[in-house]
């Protein structure tokens, strides 16, 4: 069985994280990936271990495998006019070309959408801006610390009230936006089919972060007030919270619907008498003591270890949930049973565990084929595939145009 | 010009967000959502007063977001006549998307195994909580439990030793959303080339794995935990969040710092420090970093954000003012974009909603209705999709599966 991609071929020219993390998608459902990198060290997170995120060394650069495996390397020095003919040579025979290069730098390497789709009417043009094509702050760059997670609100509502706002992680909503990206592309190959015709798909940094944020941002379109943040401390239903156990290890209780839990939910953590409470028994009143409720049930979920009260709660039919650290899904046995985790050989490193992309499909299955290329190592192979001799080579390497 | 996916029919049985917001982008593309809810209960969002306090007011705008552009169809699936029905519409579908359990799904006679039997050509996509497999496969999944906590994203937010941050309603939801899209999307590539539809299996679980990769692979590929950001000894004090004169934030995204060390200097008026031996490369800013954060925060409060704003434009800095919700629905850039849309609403005159997160250049996203009320379109689909007549409809509500 081949992937839903097979046969789609992409051209990427990109860097950092959002349209690398999409094109690996792409790859995974089978898509053949060339990435098109510079020859002054390539895609910057090939050098991720020296950017002081992570506080030891590693021999290779693990968000550089996770979002480039199954794609192959060709180094072209953008700058130069050969460089610049091989890549409209490859995208002559391709379905897509992904970019998260900046406007000035597309226009400047002849690779804007109105040169490429001038040519190429059937190329799907994907591309991925910081803060939207138009508007004053279009050429603005990116990145989702600022044009995601800060610009959106996201990063101004997490958090308790009068606490600094908590800060995301690495590449947090770089991974959300890749899910929009694949999304566009795939709607639009479907479109291709039936209309002949590609066309340019775009989105923003802050306008998937947007999104994502839409129930609160929907809140404000509407009641034109600020949501407050959450507090723990203080929540209208306890029940949707989260708690520290005995161990120290969180839990999560979700139940958003707290009624019809609320019989259960007393019997699991032996409390039967808050069942039939005047302040508690209803969800009316659950909310107007939430601070008291939660600061009842803080003292009873310290009593135990979190293992104890996940089976008490699952006896007793509540919803909840562990809070895991990145460490606990390696050996979360959920994960490995749906194979959220898969295993690729790597030349230098033998056996690594890589992220799965986040669909199963039933007859066109993702597959991890291969690691991340390193810095070119596909150059040669794919500009002899389109029509290059060596000679052309030889040339193109005398003019600092390939590595 | 039409949408990327006008002329496709999507059958959902959802409720809450996840599918609902899928089948909203996949509705903004073009295609026609007929949304099958429960006679009595109808989707559990219609129900939603208040979330944290702030009222929904007459309009559900939390409903809104996520089912705009649907048809609306009221059928009581615990009749065999409601059985029927939506079996007539299996057969005139092109994808069946639904996050019931698959218990449920079973329950209403609804694997895909018969599903694909009555419609081979069918892209069935089922989100669940944690995976269809391993034992909690049937466990009811929130994005609360599923996405933010199970995933790891929670643990990792927050100082380090402080209790993790809430998040906020339906984000894990709303990114969910993006995948189901472009899954369906691939799937329907896919059904192209070999004439049959498929299974897709996502979760909640899985997307959160993917979104926070940058965490998991240094766990996976070296069993590395990597410690929560603190703020006030981030090893890259260039990236990291300050507060500014007015009490508002601002967020440095300076990934490469000793790129912009110089310029950074000279836009805060510290020249003085480019070339002090504790901070002039990126390895001794890392070993002196509480010492510069503190400098920082001295300096940040220096100015209040909108003049901070102004500098570090003016020297190319890489930075994001930290929004608040209400900033984000008046954000220019935003309404440049068309981050917004809206829609003539019977309650509230123009209806505004956050837009699906793409442009498409050929083949536009469009919203031209408001959410249906409960059953809205019930006859007309029954009537115009499943083939049935006005007698079928009148034995239909004399049994009760139809209001």
């Amino acid at each position: 069985m081949t992937g839903a991609m097979a046969g789609i071929k992409v051209v990427e020219l990109a860097h950092w994280v959002a349209m690398p993390a999409a094109m690996a998608i792409m790859a995974d459902w089978g898509a053949e990936v060339v990435k098109i990198e510079n020859p002054q060290g390539g895609d910057p997170v090939r050098g991720f271990m020296g950017m002081g995120i992570y506080p030891f060394d590693l021999s290779l650069s693990p968000p550089f495998e996770m979002d480039n495996r199954n794609k192959r390397s060709v180094v072209l020095d953008m700058r130069r006019p050969e460089a610049q003919e091989a890549v409209h040579r490859l995208v002559a025979e391709a379905d897509v070309f992904a970019t998260n290069l900046e406007p000035d730098t597309l226009s400047r390497f002849g690779v804007e959408y109105e040169a490429l789709a001038a040519k190429h009417p059937r190329l799907i043009y994907a591309s991925l801006s910081g803060y939207g094509d138009d508007g004053e702050e279009w050429e603005r760059p990116g990145f989702d610390y600022s044009a995601h997670w800060a610009r959106s609100g996201i990063m101004g509502v997490l958090g308790e009230p009068d606490g600094p706002p908590v800060s995301p992680r690495p590449g947090f909503g770089d991974h959300s936006t890749s899910l929009a990206i694949v999304s566009a592309v795939s709607a639009a190959l479907f479109n291709r089919e039936r209309t002949g015709k590609g066309q340019r798909v775009s989105t923003a940094l802050l306008h998937t972060a947007m999104w994502q944020l839409g129930i609160d941002i929907q809140a404000c379109l509407l009641a034109g007030q600020d949501v407050p943040r959450t507090t723990r401390t203080a929540v209208g239903n306890p029940l949707l919270n989260y708690y520290r156990a005995g161990d120290g290890r969180w839990l999560f209780l979700v139940m958003p619907q707290s009624a019809p839990y609320w019989s259960g939910f007393c019997k699991a953590i032996g409390r039967k008498e808050l069942e039939k409470d005047p302040s508690f028994g209803t969800t009316g009143g659950r909310w107007r003591n939430g601070a008291a409720l939660v600061a009842i049930l803080e003292e009873v979920f310290a009593r135990r270890p979190r293992a104890e009260w996940g089976r008490l709660l699952d006896e007793h039919g509540c919803i909840w949930g562990l809070v895991q650290t990145p460490g606990d899904i390696d050996t979360d046995p959920q994960v490995w049973a749906n194979g959220f985790l898969t295993t690729a050989d790597h030349p230098a490193q033998g056996e690594i565990k890589l992220i799965a992309s986040p669909v199963r499909f039933s007859t066109t299955p993702a597959s991890v084929r291969s690691t991340a290329p390193q810095l070119g190592e596909h150059t040669e192979e794919v500009l002899l595939e389109h029509g290059y001799t060596w000679e052309d080579l030889t040339r193109f390497k005398d003019a600092g145009a390939i590595l | 010009m039409s949408g990327a996916l006008d002329g496709l029919r999507v059958l959902e049985l959802g409720h809450w967000v996840a599918v609902p917001s899928a089948c909203a982008i996949l509705g903004d593309w073009g295609a026609e959502v007929v949304k099958v809810e429960d006679p009595v209960m109808g989707d559990p969002m219609r129900g939603l007063r208040s979330v944290d306090g702030v009222s929904v007011g007459e309009v559900n705008y939390w409903f809104e977001q996520v089912n705009r552009n649907k048809k609306g169809v009221a059928l009581d699936l615990r009749y065999d006549s409601g059985k029927n029905v939506l079996r007539h519409l299996i057969q005139k579908s092109d994808v069946l998307v639904s996050n019931f359990k698959v218990a449920a799904l079973e329950r209403l006679g609804l694997p895909y195994d018969i599903v694909a039997r009555l419609n081979p050509q069918i892209v069935y996509a089922v989100l669940t909580g944690f995976g269809r497999e391993g034992q909690e496969r049937d466990k009811p999944g929130y994005d609360y439990s599923a996405f933010w906590a199970r995933g790891g994203a929670m643990s990792k937010m927050g100082e380090p030793d402080s209790a993790p941050p809430p998040q906020r309603p339906g984000m894990g939801d709303n990114v969910t959303s993006m995948l189901i899209a472009g899954a369906i999307s691939a799937a329907l590539v896919a059904r192209g080339r070999t004439g049959v539809g498929q299974a897709l299996d996502l979760s909640l679980f899985n997307t959160a794995v993917w979104m926070l990769g940058m965490d998991m692979m240094p766990a996976l590929s070296a069993g590395i935990e990597i410690p929560n950001t603190e703020r006030g000894k981030t090893r890259n004090p260039l990236w990291n969040t300050y507060r500014t004169g007015d009490g508002l934030w601002v967020q440095l995204v300076m990934i490469q710092s000793d790129r912009f060390w110089p310029a950074f200097c000279e836009a805060i008026g510290r020249p003085d420090l480019e070339q002090d031996p504790r901070f002039n490369n990126s390895l001794c800013r890392e070993e002196n970093c509480a010492e510069l954060v503190s400098i920082l925060e001295g300096v940040m409060t220096s100015r209040d954000c909108a003049s901070w704003e102004e500098v570090f434009t003016r020297y190319q800095l890489i930075f994001g003012r930290v929004q608040t919700v209400i900033d984000v629905v008046t954000d220019p850039q935003a309404t440049a974009n068309s981050f917004f849309t809206q829609v003539p609403h019977p309650l509230c005159g123009e209806l505004r909603l956050v837009a699906s997160p793409v442009k498409f250049s050929g083949t536009p996203a469009e919203v031209s209705a408001p959410a249906p009320e409960l059953g809205q379109h019930t006859e007309e689909v029954l009537l115009e999709v499943a083939g049935m007549t006005w007698d079928d409809l009148v034995r239909l509500k004399e049994e009760g599966a139809i209001p």
